[in-house]
């Protein structure tokens, strides 16, 4: 894993719950900071919540905005993968 | 016979006179003597090997619960486990290698030295002073390197990792990995050139065989880690743009320093597989079962070994996974052939118990569960779920532990009395022996089930809803039984060293085989006074055992005496 290049994997999740993710790959000083949860939720539940983003105004993708590392030597988050 | 008897009384080389403090350590450091070579390069990295097991006894107190604050910072904790994976592979197994080998190879092929003595020394220094520019980090402002013992771009570029300890961790290995080249080089061309009348490659002991496919492999994965190195040098401190991600560095790198990185794990295996190769015989009183298939698997490993580099790279998403994942399960078939040899070895033999075999025998268990668990892991489908946890870290303390350290202190209670004239405490070994049994295997095998319920590696800490915190406990208790056993090897070295009787024979254990056992201990300033025929492959076998002398041997021996 790392800058310039992603990385697909797919699987399909079994059972419902929220489950725990953690930064993978040495990335620095807070490498076991990086965490997040994912939740499996039924596929109603999924487009309830969908809708509820949507109208909230929330489509689309994000802008650059929000990234930390636009001012990376040779590293244009525009041009980014 | 064509031994003469006379000169072996003398008891080795006796120094002229009382020397002074100032004489002996300019002695020491000028030396080209390859013994003398060889016990700096063991002392040396024993005492890395402590200062790495320290590093990693603050790594399992910070993770013996949950949310601990035993280093200051995670920056800290990062700068641990990243010099205690390079001092231990580094700075204590690969110079390891060196030690035994520069000691025993040429006592082993009959050579009064090295061919290229001052190359040995200045291969020493080399490593020596790389090391201590390559730790030294910790003494800068920042500290020492932070981005793992394998340095992946770019978290290693100056933009992620600004400290000087980065750049004295890359030109320190620099400087040190050029002495082990040297070194290959050095120990190459001995076995090649330098072996005595007799001595036929067949006729090699196999630690000398490991040396030799060992420094082979050597001069082949070093030269890439240096030039790697390089490149990263100058990325660092002249701006160069070789691992930058926009031109796919990243993956530049790990293909570089794994190709370097996997030989350099059967490059600290294989030598040490060639000392317990040495120890089951004798303590089974048996000749090695299979010489031949010992050696062709050591080959086959080493060739093997050259085409797995990837199999490290199974989650980057851009290395064809079935070639590695194959080559990488096709290495489980010599390393069988090696383990039924050394089970052969023992079968139907009179084995005893002595802290050598103890030891071998603590590797060949350690040893065989490393390896199931690498079979697991060369599946890149159980990869995807294991990889970047501590099912990894026990996976490769496992072998790398096992192999090493069981064998290393096999070795060192084998040859104490051909290294300095004494025999190690027996029941101070056998208790230190249990100390590190039990104690690795309650720190490790507990860790592999961390891995498989989610812990990665190179966490400072973790949260309590994980569920690790029981788990982690129990591998930092362990910890502690396991840096208990240094203290019994420690008095040990300190009573042998100040009470134990000098040995007066030439082999102490009655049934050594190679020529190490032909001559005094400790051995003469030039090895040997006088050197027994060669014709088998346990010389000294055939000399202090006629009866059961090979037919080679019985034959020569009655052709001397018409």
């Amino acid at each position: 894993m790392f800058p310039g290049k992603t990385n697909h994997m797919y699987f399909t999740p079994q059972v419902e719950g929220t489950y725990m993710g953690k930064c993978a790959e040495l990335c620095g000083e807070y490498h076991s900071m990086m965490l997040f949860q994912v939740k499996v939720v039924s596929q109603a539940e999924y487009d309830t919540y969908l809708a509820s983003l949507a109208a909230k105004g929330q489509t689309g993708q994000l802008d650059a905005s929000l990234d930390r590392n636009q001012n990376l030597p040779g590293d244009d988050p525009e041009i980014r993968d | 016979m064509a031994t003469l008897t006379d000169s072996r009384t003398s008891g080795g080389y006796q120094f002229p006179g009382k020397k002074s403090k100032g004489e002996i350590i300019v002695d020491w450091i000028t030396t080209t003597d390859h013994k003398k070579i060889g016990y700096l390069y063991l002392i040396t990295s024993f005492i890395y090997f402590l200062i790495g097991g320290v590093m990693a006894l603050v790594i399992r107190a910070q993770l013996t619960l949950p949310g601990l604050d035993i280093v200051q910072t995670k920056e800290q904790y990062n700068q641990l486990f990243t010099m205690h994976g390079t001092i231990m592979l580094l700075m204590f197994a690969t110079p390891l290698f060196a030690g035994f080998a520069n000691v025993l190879m040429p006592v082993q092929i009959g050579a009064p030295d090295v061919a290229f003595p001052r190359l040995n020394a200045i291969a020493f220094w080399f490593f020596f002073f790389g090391s201590l520019v390559a730790v030294s980090g910790f003494f800068t402002p920042q500290g020492a390197a932070s981005f793992g013992w394998f340095a992946y771009a770019p978290l290693s570029n100056t933009t992620f990792s600004p400290g000087i300890g980065g750049d004295l961790w890359v030109f320190g290995l620099a400087l040190s990995g050029f002495g082990t080249i040297m070194g290959g080089v050095n120990f190459i061309t001995t076995i090649l050139t330098m072996r005595a009348p007799g001595m036929t490659m067949f006729r090699m002991p196999i630690f000398t065989w490991n040396t030799l496919v060992t420094s082979i492999l050597v001069i082949m994965a070093f030269p890439p880690l240096a030039a790697a190195l390089f490149a990263l040098g100058a990325d660092r401190r002249f701006g160069a743009h070789i691992f930058d991600p926009v031109n796919g560095g990243p993956m530049l790198w790990q293909h570089l320093f794994w190709f370097f990185g996997h030989p350099e794990v059967y490059i600290i295996a294989l030598p040490f597989f060639g000392i317990v190769s040495e120890i089951f015989p004798v303590f089974s009183r048996k000749p090695v079962f299979g010489y031949k298939t010992l050696i062709f698997a050591t080959i086959a490993i080493a060739a093997l070994s050259m085409t797995v580099w990837a199999h490290h790279m199974y989650v980057t998403g851009s290395v064809l996974l079935p070639f590695f994942a194959f080559t990488t399960m096709l290495i489980a078939v010599p390393t069988g052939v090696k383990i039924f040899n050394w089970i052969g070895t023992m079968w139907r033999g009179s084995i005893t118990f002595e802290t050598p075999m103890l030891y071998s025998l603590g590797f060949l268990t350690t040893f065989i569960f490393g390896g199931l668990t690498g079979v697991i892991l060369a599946s890149p489908p159980l990869t995807f779920h294991l990889s970047d946890s501590y099912f990894v870290v026990a996976h490769f303390h496992y072998v790398v532990f096992g192999t090493v350290v069981f064998a290393m202190f096999a070795g060192f209670f084998f040859w104490w009395p051909k290294f300095t004239g004494k025999m190690l405490d027996e029941r101070l070994g056998k208790i230190q022996f249990w100390l590190l049994f039990f104690g690795f295997h309650i720190t490790f095998l507990i860790q592999h089930w961390l891995g498989v319920i989610g812990m990665p590696r190179r966490y400072a800490t973790y949260l309590p809803e994980d569920g690790f915190t029981w788990m982690n406990t129990v591998s930092s208790a362990g910890s502690i039984l396991l840096a208990l056993s240094m203290i019994p090897f420690l008095w040990n070295l300190y009573v042998t060293a100040r009470r134990a009787p000098t040995v007066t024979l030439d082999d102490p254990w009655g049934y050594g085989r190679s020529l190490e056992w032909a001559t005094s201990s400790p051995f003469p300033r030039h090895n040997f006074h006088s050197i027994p025929r060669i014709r088998s492959e346990s010389p000294a076998f055939d000399l202090h055992h006629p009866e059961h002398a090979s037919a080679e041997a019985k034959a020569a021996a009655s052709e001397d005496r018409k």
